[in-house]
């Protein structure tokens, strides 16, 4: 539950910042997909559990 | 390498011949098919999900409206993320055997669900696109095709609550809330990707 409470906190912050760089900044595209990325790859990984999924190889 | 051992144990063995166990599927193997299976799902949405996404950037290019409704936009935003992480709760209650408050935590995932479909009715109702706008028309396709996911995913827990509720579910044995959980964030991922492309990208 703490790995979750972290990548939630994670994830809280990456938005935050997202947002605050399509406010401030003007050409933006390649700094907010490399955000939406490292968000989807902790939902991926730890949420969804893509390690346990395929490294264990079981349920 | 993973994939020959699940097929392995699962009475499949490559050259014809029966498997030890007489060709009989193991219970045990049952959970990484499942697995496979979901996952395989899960790509198969995000080819369609992409081709959505392409094509708001072949119609668009990076242009945003600016009669967008930034808070709103970021507000659903949190909304869905909270919403995966009640949702992870629920499923690390589950596996510990707390069924009570895993059905909470279900029960907050399914009201916050309800309350991001509320958000992007809310943001169809504002959205001021004239007909035949192309920004309009990947707008309005990829909330729309991402909504009915939501509210899929949403019907999908209710049912899991409902089982949940009449003790379909045990700590040794819950895949049915661990597939829609899962599916759950795979909606939430998609977001994480969308949001931007329509909100934030410039």
């Amino acid at each position: 539950m703490q790995v979750g409470t972290v990548v939630i906190l994670a994830l809280a912050v990456l938005t935050a910042v997202e947002y605050a760089i399509a406010i401030e900044v003007e050409q933006n595209l390649l700094p907010i997909v490399f955000i939406a990325q490292v968000k989807a790859a902790l939902i991926v990984w730890y949420f969804m559990r893509l390690a346990r999924a395929w490294l264990k190889g079981e349920h | 390498m993973a994939l020959a051992s699940i097929y392995a144990r699962d009475g499949y063995t490559g050259d014809g011949s029966r498997p030890p166990h007489g060709g009989h599927v193991e219970h045990a193997a049952r959970p990484a098919m499942n697995t496979v299976g979901l996952w395989l799902f899960f790509l198969s949405e995000t080819f369609l999900f992409g081709a959505l996404l392409a094509a708001r950037f072949y119609l668009a290019g990076t242009d945003k409206p600016e009669h967008l409704d930034q808070q709103l936009g970021l507000a659903i935003t949190c909304v869905l993320l909270a919403s995966s992480f009640t949702a992870y709760s629920a499923e690390v209650a589950i596996s510990r055997g707390r069924r009570g408050w895993a059905g909470l935590m279900l029960l907050a995932t399914i009201v916050l669900g309800l309350v991001f479909f509320g958000g992007v009715v809310l943001e169809w109702s504002e959205a001021e696109f004239t007909q035949g706008e192309p920004y309009g028309t990947a707008f309005f396709s990829m909330t729309g095709l991402h909504a009915s996911h939501v509210l899929s995913g949403v019907a999908i827990l209710v049912l899991v609550l409902f089982l949940l509720a009449r003790g379909r579910f045990s700590q040794e044995r819950h895949w049915g809330v661990e597939a829609s959980i899962k599916y759950w964030h795979f909606v939430d991922v998609v977001w994480v990707f969308f949001y931007p492309s329509l909100y934030l990208i410039n």
